[in-house]
């Protein structure tokens, strides 16, 4: 009946026809639009989600084998050192009891307070990896500068480091934390970057607190980071990632505008900010 | 023709049935409440209409500014964001206000000005309340929502009509002309769609009270 009427001659029912089909076309194409459109979304969204969960769950990967590896360098050093030198210890204290000679007594006694003296320095060291004692009772910038101060006299090279602004100590955890990820940079510029200096320097700028470290050897650039951090090697950077996260912190590696230097800049949030 | 009364009038009261049917569940959902109304003034206009065939102009008109002010009232509850609200009563106000006055002043062309602004101000609010559910981080999936089976029910129906009520003045005998069937036909798939988010508003109150607990403390 429809289709009579638009060959009747009359230009309404045409355009009336048309009209009504274009208009539902129209909305029908709006519809699916926007169901296909939201759909696309969604599954951006679930594949940023998968990819954050894989970060997330190679960041505590790498977390858990650290701590393995430490465990297993404190039971390496407990096993294959302290063991050892008490066991001697032991023996001259055994011979103690089995030779009455006093001159003989006098060297075993003196020999095994030499091996507990060096036993003692020994889990000292070990527990000062631990938690350095400077960093525990002077705070981060004594540590920093105490750990600078041995690379500098070791003679490899020189290092220096300038707190500008830190008056306040942070929570103490926060303190290893932020040593910890200091200690694991430069353990990287010592083994891979062949820098002749490291400098350290720390600021503030209204709510931000930075670290920055300096040096000329080889390093990495933002792109270099994120291409280990995604990878499976790359386990002290990972590393690194994962203790910033506790803090919400960023860490930036660039090239110096000079091209002499390379800087990583460590950005967090400060703790007065965060409480507030 | 007769089966597709029957059948326009079986879609008409589907929604009304599956309100009854649903009602312990449904009855608090206001957008559903405005929803259950709008579609019962639809039909007693239809039976007005077949009452008084002199008044038949006018009872499409009115029922035109009715269906007009249900939409304004359902658009105002499902649209979240608290600046467009008050424009959605400004807006729906003054254009009711307009159709009155041309109702008064120009019986003539009263359909066409209805249709279109009606179109114009529902489609707005459609694309309006769209944008607000893609934007929306609670909306999972959008066709999992009631509301958006009420709209796509009312952006279909009032797409779907505009033409028809626009050309309205050239067509003589409207409710008996044969292009009076487009309207007939898309009043069904509005009321499938009203009926379709009535099933789906259940289900979602369903899964609501199968979540909640009360302590026992």
């Amino acid at each position: 009946m429809i289709f009579l009427q638009i060959n009747s001659g009359s230009n309404v029912p045409m355009v009336l026809f048309f009209g009504t089909i274009a208009m539902l076309a129209l909305t029908i194409g709006l519809i699916v639009f926007i169901i296909f459109h939201q759909r696309k979304v969604i599954r951006f969204q679930m594949q940023l989600q998968k990819l954050e969960y894989d970060q997330q769950k190679m960041l505590l990967n790498a977390s858990i084998k650290l701590q393995e590896e430490e465990r297993q360098r404190i039971a390496a050093d407990l096993h294959d050192d302290a063991g050892p030198l008490l066991a001697t210890a032991r023996l001259y204290l055994n011979e103690n009891l089995v030779n009455l000679d006093r001159q003989t007594q006098l060297q075993s006694i003196y020999n095994a307070k030499q091996i507990i003296d060096d036993t003692i320095q020994l889990i000292r060291n070990i527990s000062h990896s631990l938690m350095p004692p400077t960093l525990k009772n002077f705070g981060l910038e004594s540590a920093v500068n105490d750990l600078f101060q041995k690379i500098s006299s070791s003679g490899s090279m020189n290092a220096s480091s300038r707190f500008h602004d830190y008056r306040e100590r942070m929570q103490p955890e926060n303190e290893l934390i932020i040593f910890r990820v200091i200690q694991e940079l430069i353990n990287n510029i010592l083994k891979h970057s062949n820098a002749s200096f490291i400098h350290l320097t720390q600021n503030t700028n209204n709510n931000k607190f930075f670290i920055r470290l300096h040096h000329d050897g080889r390093g990495l650039t933002q792109a270099d980071f994120e291409k280990l951090n995604k990878s499976s090697v790359g386990l002290g950077l990972k590393n690194i990632q994962s203790r910033l996260r506790v803090l919400h912190g960023k860490i930036f590696f660039e090239k110096d505008i000079s091209q002499t230097y390379f800087k990583v800049t460590i950005e967090l949030i400060k703790e007065s900010s965060v409480s507030q | 023709m007769v089966l597709l009364f029957l059948i326009g009038f079986l879609a008409q009261v589907s929604p009304l049935v599956l309100f009854f049917v649903f009602f312990k569940r449904i009855n608090k959902i206001v957008e559903l409440r405005v929803i259950f109304l709008y579609v019962l003034a639809s039909l007693i206009f239809d039976f007005l209409l077949g009452a008084f065939k002199s008044h038949s102009s006018l009872i499409i008109s009115i029922s035109a500014m009715v269906e007009f002010a249900f939409f304004s009232a359902f658009f105002y509850l499902v649209i979240l964001s608290k600046k467009f609200k008050p424009s959605i009563i400004i807006i729906s106000g003054l254009a009711l206000c307009a159709e009155i006055i041309l109702l008064y002043f120009d019986k003539e062309n009263f359909d066409f000005w209805v249709a279109l602004i009606t179109a114009i101000i529902i489609v707005t609010y459609s694309i309006s309340y769209f944008y607000e559910q893609l934007n929306s981080p609670e909306t999972l999936i959008i066709y999992q929502s009631y509301t958006f089976w009420i709209v796509v029910g009312c952006i279909i129906y009032l797409s779907g009509t505009l033409f028809l009520f626009l050309y309205t003045s050239d067509l003589k005998n409207k409710e008996s002309s044969p292009w009076w069937v487009i309207n007939i036909s898309f009043e069904i798939v509005k009321n499938v769609f009203f009926s379709i988010a009535f099933i789906i508003a259940r289900k979602i109150k369903q899964k609501q009270e199968e979540r909640t607990f009360v302590d026992s403390f």
